[in-house]
């Protein structure tokens, strides 16, 4: 190949710069009309010279532009994201097979909790009619068919069911709540009760489909309960490292402008900033090739106990919560068994009241139909219930603290995280009382918090021994100080960890392209070449 | 265009297309300030 210098095109602009250059546009000779007349001419010359070659370099710059964007289509690498998308799905199957075998509640697994939890005093009337149709779904899907059988909790319940199964008509039912709204201002949590009582009732029948759901699913997914959480580790370790040193995925990062190119390259100030914060000796280009490849490894390390940091600090809340219930473990199981006891007689007692509500309606043998006992009964029924309603809010939260007698006094923290999912109403109660997690729903919040606690990337969480006092900002940067690496404990301190995390990310992006077949170089020739014919990325949406 | 000089920009690496480009929008740039105005006599013809 010849010279990049002994281009035709480059010869051709060397020889039009000293055609122009050196175009004669004036004479010494002759009058100054001459003079001018001359002028005249040389520029109109030139002009169409000019011009000529104007019209001549804008068609090669077409044609550079043209074999540009054929170079920028070949050189961008290849969007492998159906790829990752089956990945996923088989990362969600696994998910889900880890929660079917967890230590959750059946009611909780088959996310039937999620719908009674929507119902509260602000619920309208549209959305709780909606509510109770999907609890009712959900039951028929497990193939129990709900009846109003089901739903006479309370003298009330009965009464808005009847409607329900009768005529759900959003008029109709209307009526209906207003009617029972007067003597039963608290209609929606009874019915909120009724709905807890069915899954209560109906605890064995949500076993059995549990059960079977957990053997149809494990022997299609071909995975057993002893390594369903290893597979579900290993196959999103997997996805997760296909994905972060991606080629694709990280050169569109640069494309897109997410992160300047520039700043990632050798010996770029920003670059060199990032790199020299953690370095022992405050320089990394000073360090030798070992002390360097030490370092890069440590860094790696350092950015997963980072993440898991910051998810720590995130549920962080919850793990104070659960060790404070720790102290009160023995006693609560004692409390809890009380408890029990004083609910199921309570129980008892709400079905009396039920009783004599129907008596006084003329339902039953011998029973006469008496209006101030049938209000009578109304009136106790809704006291009742408020004492219930308190009642089984005490043995939920006994019950959890109950749980926590399966710890033992090396437990870690992965060990006591684990312990919450025993219990809905924890977790419940937890994100919806914390205003950190308002912005997103419980389902969306417990999915993040099972995927934080089953991470593939969870060191310290599985390690350290929750009962033992510990400072985690201590442990791990005592840590990274014997791998060599400038951290100290401020550094990663709740406060102080975003900004920690920024750096560190930026040395993860470099090693994660350096992991994989492109690099910096090469994405900054595609980020070059694709700018200045504004290539347009269609279909590029990064995930 | 001619065969020859499109050959030639196929057979540029990347960074050279890169180069070759730059230096024709250089070019082009070149050109377009050195258009006289006739009624001026002089200057660029904006």
């Amino acid at each position: 190949m010849s010279d990049f210098n002994d281009l035709k095109i480059l010869k051709e602009i060397e020889i039009d710069r000293n055609h122009i250059d050196n175009y004669q546009l004036d004479t010494e000779e002759g009058t100054k009309r001459t003079k001018e007349k001359f002028h005249k001419n040389a520029v109109t010359q030139r002009n169409a010279y000019v011009n000529k070659q104007h019209s001549l370099f804008s068609k090669y710059k077409v044609e550079v532009e043209n074999e540009i964007v054929q170079r920028v289509k070949a050189m961008i690498p290849k969007d492998k994201t159906a790829e990752y998308d089956e990945l996923q799905q088989k990362v969600k199957q696994l998910s889900r097979l880890v929660r079917l075998d967890s230590a959750a509640t059946d009611s909780f697994k088959l996310k039937l909790n999620y719908i009674v939890s929507a119902i509260n005093t602000e619920t309208s009337l549209d959305d709780l009619n909606k509510l109770i149709i999907k609890f009712i779904v959900g039951f028929k899907d497990l193939g129990i068919t709900l009846t109003i059988e089901d739903f006479k909790y309370t003298m009330f319940t009965e009464m808005y069911m009847e409607s329900f199964f009768d005529d759900n008509d959003y008029g109709v039912m209307k009526e209906t709540f207003e009617k029972i709204y007067f003597a039963c201002p608290n209609i929606r949590l009874q019915l909120k009760m009724n709905l807890n009582h069915i899954l209560i009732c109906y605890r064995k029948e949500l076993a059995i489909c549990v059960e079977q759901l957990k053997n149809k699913e494990f022997e299609a997914a071909n995975v057993t309960p002893s390594n369903v959480i290893e597979k579900y580790i290993s196959y999103r370790n997997d996805l997760g490292n296909k994905r972060v040193t991606d080629e694709y995925y990280n050169t569109m990062t640069f494309l897109k402008e997410n992160r300047k190119i520039n700043d990632f390259l050798v010996g770029s100030p920003s670059r060199m900033k990032n790199y020299d914060l953690f370095a022992i000796n405050g320089k990394y280009d000073e360090l030798d090739d070992n002390a360097k490849s030490c370092y890069n490894s440590a860094m790696m390390d350092f950015c997963l106990a980072l993440k898991e940091l910051k998810q720590y600090y995130k549920y962080e809340f919850i793990i104070k919560d659960l060790l404070k219930r720790y102290q009160d473990r023995v006693a609560a199981k004692s409390q809890y068994e009380a408890k029990k006891k004083e609910l199921i007689k309570e129980e008892k007692v709400r079905v009396n009241i039920y009783h004599e509500y129907q008596k006084a309606c003329g339902i039953g043998f011998l029973a006469k139909k008496n209006d101030v006992k049938k209000n009578n009964a109304q009136l106790k029924m809704n006291e009742h219930i408020k004492k219930l309603y308190t009642l089984y809010d005490e043995i939920r939260d006994l019950a959890i603290t109950n749980h926590l007698n399966q710890l033992n006094d090396s437990s870690s923290i992965y060990d006591l995280l684990l312990v919450s999912f025993t219990s809905f109403d924890f977790l419940e109660k937890n994100f919806l009382n914390n205003e950190s997690f308002l912005d997103k729903s419980l389902e969306d919040n417990v999915d993040e918090y099972f995927r934080f606690i089953y991470s593939p990337d969870n060191a310290f969480l599985r390690k350290i021994n929750v009962f033992v006092d510990f400072d985690i900002t201590d442990i791990l940067a005592n840590k990274y100080k014997l791998l060599d690496l400038n951290v100290n404990k401020e550094m990663i301190m709740k406060d102080n960890v975003d900004e920690t995390m920024n750096s560190v990310m930026f040395i993860n992006l470099i090693q994660n392209i350096e992991r994989s077949h492109i690099s910096i170089e090469d994405i900054k020739l595609i980020y070059d070449m694709a700018k200045v014919v504004s290539f347009k990325y269609e279909n590029t949406e990064l995930i | 265009m001619e065969f020859e000089k499109v050959e030639e920009i196929k057979n540029l690496s990347s960074e050279e297309l890169l180069e070759l480009y730059h230096k024709i929008v250089e070019h082009i740039e070149y050109l377009n300030s050195n258009l006289i105005s006739i009624e001026d006599g002089d200057g660029a013809d904006e």
